[in-house]
């Protein structure tokens, strides 16, 4: 067997094409799919589409969203106006940046310095979700500290909103509070507590598999909790990957600008890099004082645009407060069936308030 | 074929490819939702196609590389390796090194992840894959370059054309 640089065994394109036919066993039920499609086409009783196999009880939430170009599109492209001021497309050919710009190198290793500076702070970030100027979701993320050390206590609640043939307007749809023992690098996976707020209006049930919560309910349940790779500390989205992707190249600065009276250092991204978020183009701002992110929107020009913010706040007790999710009165707290088949959600129990 | 017959007949193939494509079967299921909505919105135009499933399949790969984040997932002590095959890896020895392959499949960026599903689960030629993308070739070698070094995954060759790479699977 052949090795790498490193020693370690070299694998070939079958054992590759082997471990990719396996991952076919995540693939979802089919009339479950079917179910939601005929639910979109206003349906009820016997599905307009139908599928072989016998139905079975249906898992997810449904969480599609429609395209929907309604008369709010004007005011939604206003907003994204508003939110990019002086916006333009990476394009080929553009003017070389201007003289004065610091060197990547050493803005990423500002960044790196400024996120020190922040590391007990509260990291406050929103990812906007546009369709064709039209608003579709938004996530508001609390996460703290903003740095956490492996093995220190971490907190973060993500408040969702979105917008569904059901809910034509934005709606708050999930309150999620999450608290772990923050993994050393690289382990994905930890034990944590998750409490969840399910609004109703969007969708019958929040949550995933067997932590599926009922709408106008809230659980509470403890387990494994998986970090997606994308965000958080260390995820591709964290600020702290971003000041080690613009060090390695990852990103250029283009030009400087002003950013809701910040003044700040604007970058396109290019195709290189370990963590690159292409294919959509994608501009970041960075705050040229302190050099901490404000803003990053991927998607420039395109009909699907995702605009990412951040912010630092200070832990004090009333934004600490934000961390924690608010339990509507009323609400009847929903107990999990631990017992079920893992793969239906299963049936749990609504218990009072 | 209508959107009816099409999804009778081809939804498990569809699913099967979002699923490996994206690793999750949540995410499987809510990009082809919502790529099967839109597609019956038009789907007199795809059906004119000479290839309406690849189409659709195009559309699953341009949705999962667009697909905005969820935070977190839970799973409940006592709950399955169904519920996401990530967080409990088989115990079997034999298989130690194809989940490995998986966990780091993982992590890569989207993009490389999909071309490494097209180049050897689809078996598309990269000139295919390119168009999918709607980059050029060069592109797709490149990404896939980095994706086999991260993966230590050794090339036997030149890529293979798709017939010789993977059947329909139906």
């Amino acid at each position: 067997m052949r090795r790498d640089r490193d020693g370690g065994p070299m694998r070939t394109e079958d054992d590759l094409r082997q471990a990719l036919v396996t991952l076919e066993r995540h693939a979802p039920d089919a009339h479950t799919v079917l179910s939601v499609l005929n639910s979109a086409a206003g349906q009820s009783g016997p599905g307009r589409f139908s599928w072989r196999r016998p139905p079975t009880r249906s898992r997810w939430r449904p969480r599609f969203r429609l395209i929907l170009l309604a008369a709010a599109a004007a005011a939604a492209a206003g907003l994204v106006i508003t939110l990019v001021p002086g916006s333009r497309s990476p394009q080929p050919g553009r003017p070389p940046a201007e003289a004065g710009l610091p060197t990547t190198a050493a803005l990423g290793r500002a960044m790196l310095t400024a996120f020190n500076g922040v590391r007990d702070d509260i990291e406050y970030s929103t990812q906007t979700g546009i369709t064709k100027g039209v608003t579709a979701d938004v996530y508001r993320d609390w996460s703290w500290p903003a740095q956490p050390a492996p093995g220190q206590l971490q907190h973060d609640r993500t408040l969702f909103s979105e917008r569904t043939p059901k809910s034509l307007v934005v709606r708050l749809s999930e309150d999620d509070e999450v608290t772990f023992i923050t993994p050393r690098t690289g382990v994905i996976t930890v034990r944590g507590q998750i409490t969840m707020v399910c609004y109703p209006g969007t969708g019958p049930a929040c949550g995933y598999g067997n932590t599926n919560t009922p709408a106008g309910t809230w659980s509470q349940a403890s387990g494994k909790v998986l970090n997606a790779s994308d965000i958080g500390a260390g995820g591709m989205l964290s600020p702290a990957s971003l000041a080690q992707g613009i060090a390695s190249g990852q990103w250029r600065i283009t030009h400087r600008a002003r950013l809701e009276g910040q003044p700040a250092i604007e970058l396109s991204e290019t195709s290189h890099g370990r963590n690159v978020i292409e294919p959509l183009p994608t501009l970041l701002w960075v705050n040229a004082r302190t050099h901490l992110p404000i803003r990053m929107i991927n998607g420039v020009g395109l009909a699907t645009v995702t605009l990412n913010e951040w912010a630092y706040l200070p832990p004090t007790p009333a934004n600490l407060k934000l961390l924690r999710v608010h339990i509507p009165p009323g609400y009847p707290r929903y107990r999990f069936a631990l017992n079920s088949a893992p793969s239906s959600g299963g049936p749990g129990q609504v218990l009072g308030p | 074929m209508t959107f009816e017959e099409f999804a009778a007949a081809r939804l498990p193939a569809v699913l099967r490819f979002a699923a490996v494509l994206t690793g999750d079967r949540s995410l499987a299921e809510d990009v082809v939702q919502e790529v099967l909505i839109r597609a019956n919105g038009r789907w007199q135009a795809i059906a004119d196609l000479d290839r309406p499933e690849a189409y659709v399949r195009k559309m699953i790969v341009n949705e999962y590389l667009s697909w905005r984040r969820r935070s977190w997932r839970l799973v409940l002590s006592g709950a399955g390796p169904e519920v996401d095959g990530r967080l409990a890896p088989d115990p079997a020895a034999a298989h130690a090194e194809r989940d490995a392959i998986l966990a780091e499949l993982a992590r890569l960026p989207a993009r490389q992840r999909a071309v490494l599903v097209l180049r050897y689960y689809e078996g598309l030629s990269d000139t295919e894959i390119a168009e999918a993308l709607g980059c050029a070739p060069g592109t797709v070698r490149g990404y896939a370059s980095r994706a086999l070094a991260l993966l230590r995954v050794e090339m036997a060759g030149p890529t293979k054309p798709a017939q010789e790479m993977t059947e329909e699977k139906s």
